[in-house]
């Protein structure tokens, strides 16, 4: 932890009973906060309780970890929460829905359907899926969602979007200052605080990054993290604390979540706003559980040949299939490349550290 | 059984794709096909594996394009556009069957696939990377049911070059207008891409033959699926789970009737015998449900089951689940065709099927196969025992594996379908 910087001066994040409007959950970056917002809710992204009690007996042992734990997280705030959205991102996701709608009798879920191609046809009929989302929400209000109030809302998200993106840019390339902890730690709270306030929260911080902003110095080899949704703290000490210098990455709680502007401007009417918010979400940078795994590995490529990349630490939650599937492919494609890949499965609640930090070690001492 | 064991460890001893090939192209001649085909007890079975080996051969003789397709896909639209199914997960239920997935799934470890995956799609992918199958022209995918064939199929695409020539076909959640436009269109789109590689244009006329064939199939299945509402003394070695190939991947051929009509034939005199024994006072045994799939390696499950009185009277792979096809709209009736799945959408599709099955075979117990690894059926196993649960039927959630025998533990599974059947036979 850099001691230097203490993120509660930047985020005195108020307590969430505190911040006044109705919550929304939401689980996966395919989600479009800005539809919850334009009807005047907060959307809240469900990170899971990290102690699972009755959430084991819903889900077969080898299930998705991070599905237990929000549905723990779900069945915990279900009080708190004046609705859930989901997406139809993976099986895991769609069986989590499942049980929500049928053991959370009382409260109101949607399921929004997120195609897996990026054409044409495809951003249409997403666009439609928003329309049926809105529905949702203009449901739970009780009344009309205007177009400036999803204009609005959109442009919060992108000005969101840009100091998370810019936040990263320093943080990547640029000095010290923020370990990898407090890096991941913001992304986490990008997810769950209030727009406005992180948004302030993080142009402070830039403004003070940026005095100190310049490539890093050699402290390591030059790793690059691909993953699921990893928010695991002890991986994040882990790494803050070795030799080696992070210079991107590519994650469900980062770039995932922050890359790719939804761009609202001089679109005025309902359609048009959300078949920009369609377009933003199918092509920002993917899941691995979109069609076009070929595009996915160019990116990997291309940020590997752009941040001079010497080895990938990619780490999956266990039992995320899309992930699973696609690791031999990409094993493959960057051994291709001379890129030494060190493959990490990772439970939710469980952490193995001591076995963790060995491997590490021993591959940053092979690169 | 001397043919088939001696036929099982050639395979075994000569793994690789020539053989096959050779084996397949020995055993699909006529004189040698039926001679085969006279060493199966009952006419469902021998048609089913006179069908199976020259489907096989057709795909790897390569003579035409081949496409790999995963289960679920509309294979209508293949046998329209002339192409030859290939089937690489139904492979993996063969691999398992022919004591061959021992080393598909080494091979597949050894390629970094996780050992949580899915074993029929380990053990395709092993299968893949040892290059036991035919060259694929064209590989087509679905989301429908589960991920784990769009993911892996792609990697397939890349080992043997031709990833331009990846395909999925994206289900939607819900079965609605907006779904069929959507999914009818790519379907529609896709077989222009196809016909445009293969060089011949899509022919209205053979997709409407072709769909004439796949309602003349959903005919005799339904009429098979009413048989056994009442049927429970089936032929030597008859399950309603090895029919997989020639529910999807025949679907809209001759063959496919033919073979269907042949099992209608058959059990309908077994049916009439079972009458007749009815009639002399025997009692009939305790019906179940069988739901998911179940190990294609040898096993002991059926038999138990069958002492324990108690019969498998129905298997949820079986259901015809689909609308009749309008062979004037081929693309629109395909896409009803997948989004009417039950394994689409909400779990709740799935457990509306299983209620009808329920009520129409009057079923006194319920058997979930987990197959290890299966995230979009075992995710549903809470939902699907409590829907049994409030209905009064017992059910049991049976863990294993349906490729990999050494991920199963046979003591268990023994042990727990004993309770079970004691449940629904209480003395």
């Amino acid at each position: 932890m850099n001691r230097d910087i203490d993120l509660k001066d930047f985020f005195p994040l108020p307590p969430e009973k505190d911040r006044g409007k109705d919550k929304i959950g939401w689980f996966c970056t395919y989600t479009p906060e800005e539809l919850i917002m334009a009807g005047g809710y907060s959307p809240v992204r469900l990170m899971g309780e990290k102690a699972l009690r009755t959430a084991e007996s819903y889900f077969p042992i080898n299930f998705c970890p991070y599905l237990k734990s929000g549905w723990q997280s779900l069945m915990d705030s279900a009080g708190s929460l004046s609705g859930a959205v989901f997406t139809n991102s993976c099986d895991g996701m769609r069986r989590l829905f499942d049980i929500a709608e049928h053991y959370l009798k009382g409260l109101p879920v949607f399921m929004l359907d997120v195609p897996r191609r990026t054409d044409r046809e495809s951003i249409d009929f997403f666009s439609l899926k928003l329309e049926e989302m809105l529905a949702f929400i203009e449901g739970l209000r009780g009344s009309t969602i205007s177009p400036p109030e999803i204009a609005d809302s959109a442009a919060l998200c992108d000005r969101k979007r840009q100091a998370l993106a810019h936040l990263s840019d320093l943080f990547f390339k640029g000095g010290r200052d923020l370990d990898i902890s407090q890096y991941y730690r913001i992304m986490e709270l990008a997810a769950t605080a209030d727009a406005a306030d992180l948004i302030s929260g993080i142009l402070s911080l830039n403004s003070c990054l940026k005095q100190a902003a310049g490539e890093k110095s050699a402290r390591g080899p030059r790793i690059m993290v691909i993953g699921n949704f990893i928010t695991e703290e002890k991986l994040w000490d882990l790494l803050s604390e070795m030799d080696l210098e992070l210079v991107c990455d590519d994650l469900c709680i980062s770039n995932r979540y922050y890359e790719k502007q939804v761009g609202t401007a001089a679109k005025t009417n309902r359609k048009d706003l959300l078949s920009a918010i369609a377009l933003r979400y199918l092509t920002k940078p993917a899941c691995m559980r979109m069609a076009d795994t070929g595009a996915k590995i160019e990116d990997f490529k291309q940020k590997i040949r752009d941040r001079g990349v010497q080895g990938v630490v990619f780490i999956s939650l266990k039992f995320c299939d899309t992930v699973l599937y696609s690791f031999p492919l990409i094993r493959k494609e960057l051994a291709a490349l001379k890129i030494p890949v060190l493959y990490l499965e990772i439970e939710y609640n469980n952490f193995s550290e001591g076995q963790v930090k060995t491997r590490l070690q021993a591959f940053l001492e092979m690169i | 059984m001397a043919v088939k064991e001696t036929i099982k460890k050639n395979i075994q001893r000569n793994l690789n794709r020539a053989y096959i090939r050779k084996l397949l192209g020995i055993l699909a001649r006529k004189p040698v096909l039926f001679a085969y085909g006279s060493t199966f007890s009952s006419q469902s079975d021998k048609y089913l594996n006179i069908f199976t080996i020259e489907s096989l051969r057709d795909s790897y003789d390569e003579k035409g394009p081949v496409a790999f397709g995963s289960l679920f896909l509309p294979y209508e639209m293949f046998h329209a556009l002339g192409v030859a199914p290939f089937l690489p997960e139904v492979m993996a239920g063969f691999t398992a069957g022919l004591g061959l997935a021992d080393q598909t799934l080494k091979k597949a470890s050894s390629s970094w696939y996780s050992q949580d995956l899915c074993t029929f799609h380990r053990s395709a992918s092993g299968a893949v990377e040892m290059d036991l199958f035919p060259d694929p022209s064209f590989i087509v995918t679905t989301n429908l049911a589960c991920d784990a064939a769009q993911k892996s199929f792609y990697h397939y695409a890349v080992t043997y070059g031709i990833e331009d020539k990846y395909h999925l076909l994206d289900v939607p959640y819900d079965n609605n207008p907006e779904s069929v436009k959507y999914l009818s269109g790519q379907l529609e789109k896709l077989a222009k891409i196809i016909s445009g590689e293969t060089g011949s244009p899509v022919d209205r006329d053979r997709f409407a033959r072709t769909l004439e064939l796949s309602n003349e199939f959903r005919d005799w299945a339904l009429k098979i699926n009413d048989i056994r509402k009442e049927l429970t003394r089936y032929p030597e070695n008859f399950n309603g789970l090895n029919f997989i190939l020639p529910f999807h991947s025949l679907i809209g051929t001759k063959k496919a009737v033919k073979l269907y009509q042949s099992i209608y034939m058959e059990l309908e005199s077994f049916l009439k015998a079972q009458r007749a024994a009815e009639n002399s006072g025997n009692s009939s045994p305790k019906k179940i449900l069988w739901m998911h799939l179940k190990p294609y390696y040898k096993n002991e499950i059926f038999d138990i089951i069958d002492k324990g009185n108690c019969r498998v009277v129905f298997e949820e792979i079986n259901n015809v689940y689909w609308p009749r096809l309008d062979p004037e709209k081929p693309f629109e009736s395909l896409a009803r065709k997948m989004l009417s799945h039950p394994l689409t959408g909400r779990a709740s599709n799935r457990t509306s099927a299983l209620g009808k099955m329920i009520r129409d075979y009057n079923i006194d117990g319920g058997i979930l196969f987990t197959h290890w690894g299966c995230r979009q059926s075992n995710g549903s196993a809470r939902i699907i025992k409590d829907y049994f649960r409030e209905r009064g039927i017992p059910v049991l959630v049976l863990d294993g594996d349906c490729v990999d025998r050494t991920n199963s533990s046979e003591g268990q599974i023994k042990t727990r379908l004993q309770g079970f059947i004691e449940i629904l036979n209480p003395r």
